[in-house]
């Protein structure tokens, strides 16, 4: 589903990819710094992982960041992402009733999905999370 | 004429040499000819697009492929995008390539002219000028450069090789792969109309194969003389940046970007003055399609310089002479006798290209 969009490119974006502000606020109230979380195994791994890691993390219902909970998702759903430009596109597509979230295997990438998210972003003159969920997109069929 | 190996001066600004620069413009050319940097997934969509023939075929013999660009004839609608320049190797390509392109009477870009802001000694690398004489050259900087070099030396380079357009490149994408990648745009839009209005050559706005949009050349309208696509389906410099320096998060913006068919739709639906088609220009067929759907003329890089190094100079012309005939030949079998009867030929598009386009809101 995620991959049937794709957004268009703005070969002249008007600010930096260091501008770009990834925090995220979803539709239950809470904000996170950043639209991707790690799908941890535990509650404890949970913990240990937005504690020592550059993403928040979740466990079933829970999202913890800085090793501390941030709020709990009612509405919102959970979808598994493989890269950075996917989780924005997930963003684009469903909104901030989505938390977009990356395998626990996958945790030791976190800092480069960030910086694809930005990336993409920046290629999308996107300067927040906001603009982003608006950016201008095809829907290939 | 002056002797196009002078040291280029430039003037207040103090910019260090950087052979960084120099290396990279090597590291790029052996990537593209040696390596597999096409887009994987994306095309340009060119073949979705279908021109309805005008009555029955003609001979070849009686098309004509000619134009003018700013009152120079040019033999047929293509030119050659920008792509080296700033090491001394790059001399020997320039060289060939100018010396076809002028044959044949059609513009030639070169690369950015970045290195030789850096390194005035490197300025015989770009001035084509002293091969081909009647060369419509084309020089080339980075958008993002615009905002380091007042309009004065921007003048002074364009003067120092006597080129008679400056295409201004914008690539956020291959700066956002590259290590050192210019990653700041703020104020780019702005300066490239300053230097619009503040230089005596026109200016062209080209992508470097992520294309144009529609907004953004609502943005350029009336401001600079001419956009040139480059769209996706061609070589990616997302790619060729991601296996130069094995990057990590290249990869899955490999087939980022707007097909060239659908940029050059694009723009032509937000911009008046002319669209030059570019990225993933491959066969004569290509260059009769992007014209029919409204561009004036069609740029070719990659095959270029992949038939420049296997049978230089010759080897150019004999490509661009290939190309030129097949053009003529493509249009006689539709039954086109000018590019202007071409241009406003009856087009029809298929899926994914026509619901993009119902989708963006873009004339049909």
């Amino acid at each position: 589903m995620i991959d049937s969009i794709q957004f268009v490119h703005c070969a002249i974006p008007d600010m930096a990819l260091s501008e770009a502000d990834t925090a995220y606020r979803l539709s239950e109230g809470f904000t996170l710094p950043c639209p991707m979380a790690v799908q941890a195994s535990s509650e404890s791994d949970a913990v240990q992982l937005s504690g020592s890691g550059a993403m928040p993390s979740v466990f079933q219902k829970s999202v913890f960041v800085g090793g501390k909970l941030a709020g709990r998702l009612q509405s919102s759903q959970t979808v598994e992402v493989e890269d950075g430009l996917d989780a924005a596109r997930a963003i684009r597509l469903l909104g901030n009733s989505v938390l977009p979230c990356i395998k626990r295997t996958d945790a030791d990438k976190a800092g480069m999905l960030i910086r694809q998210l930005r990336i993409a972003m920046f290629l999308t003159n996107s300067i927040n999370i906001g603009a982003l969920s608006q950016a201008p997109i095809y829907r290939f069929k | 004429m002056r002797s196009a190996r002078r040291r280029y001066t430039g003037s207040s600004e103090s910019i260090p040499d950087n052979s960084s620069t120099q290396e990279r413009k090597i590291q790029h050319i052996q990537i593209i000819v040696d390596e597999k940097t096409q887009y994987r997934k994306k095309t340009t969509m060119l073949e979705l697009v279908e021109v309805q023939p005008n009555g029955g075929a003609i001979a070849p013999r009686e098309v004509d492929i000619e134009s003018e660009l700013l009152g120079k004839p040019v033999l047929a609608p293509m030119f050659i995008s920008g792509m080296t320049g700033g090491h001394p190797a790059t001399l020997e390509i320039n060289k060939n390539i100018a010396m076809a392109a002028a044959r044949f009477s059609i513009p030639m870009g070169i690369g950015s002219q970045r290195s030789m802001m850096e390194n005035g000694d490197l300025l015989y690398t770009y001035a084509m000028k002293k091969f081909a004489k009647e060369l419509i050259l084309i020089g080339n900087i980075g958008a993002s450069k615009l905002l380091i070099y007042q309009d004065e030396r921007i003048q002074e380079m364009i003067d120092s090789i006597e080129a008679d357009i400056l295409a201004v490149h914008t690539n956020p994408g291959q700066e956002s792969i590259q290590p050192e990648g210019d990653l700041d745009f703020r104020g780019v839009l702005k300066r490239i109309i300053e230097v619009a209005n503040g230089i005596r050559q026109p200016v062209i706005v080209k992508e470097v194969g992520n294309g144009i949009s529609k907004e953004v050349a609502a943005r350029l309208d009336g401001k600079v003389y001419a956009i040139d696509t480059q769209g996706a389906g061609g070589t990616t410099w997302i790619g060729v940046e991601t296996y130069r320096n094995k990057s990590k998060y290249g990869d899955a913006f490999w087939d980022w970007g707007i097909p060239t068919a659908l940029s050059v739709l694009e723009a032509k639906s937000a911009f008046s003055g002319p669209v030059w088609a570019s990225g993933g220009i491959r066969t004569p067929l290509d260059i009769v399609k992007a014209i029919a759907i409204g561009a004036e003329r069609c740029g070719i890089a990659q095959p270029v310089i992949s038939s420049e190094r296997k049978g230089g100079s010759e080897g150019v012309y004999r490509f661009l002479s290939e190309t030129s005939e097949g053009v003529r030949k493509e249009m006689a079998r539709l039954g086109f006798s000018s590019l202007k009867e071409l241009a406003k030929a009856k087009v029809t598009f298929k899926d994914p290209l026509k619901s993009a386009l119902i989708d963006r809101n873009i004339k049909l």
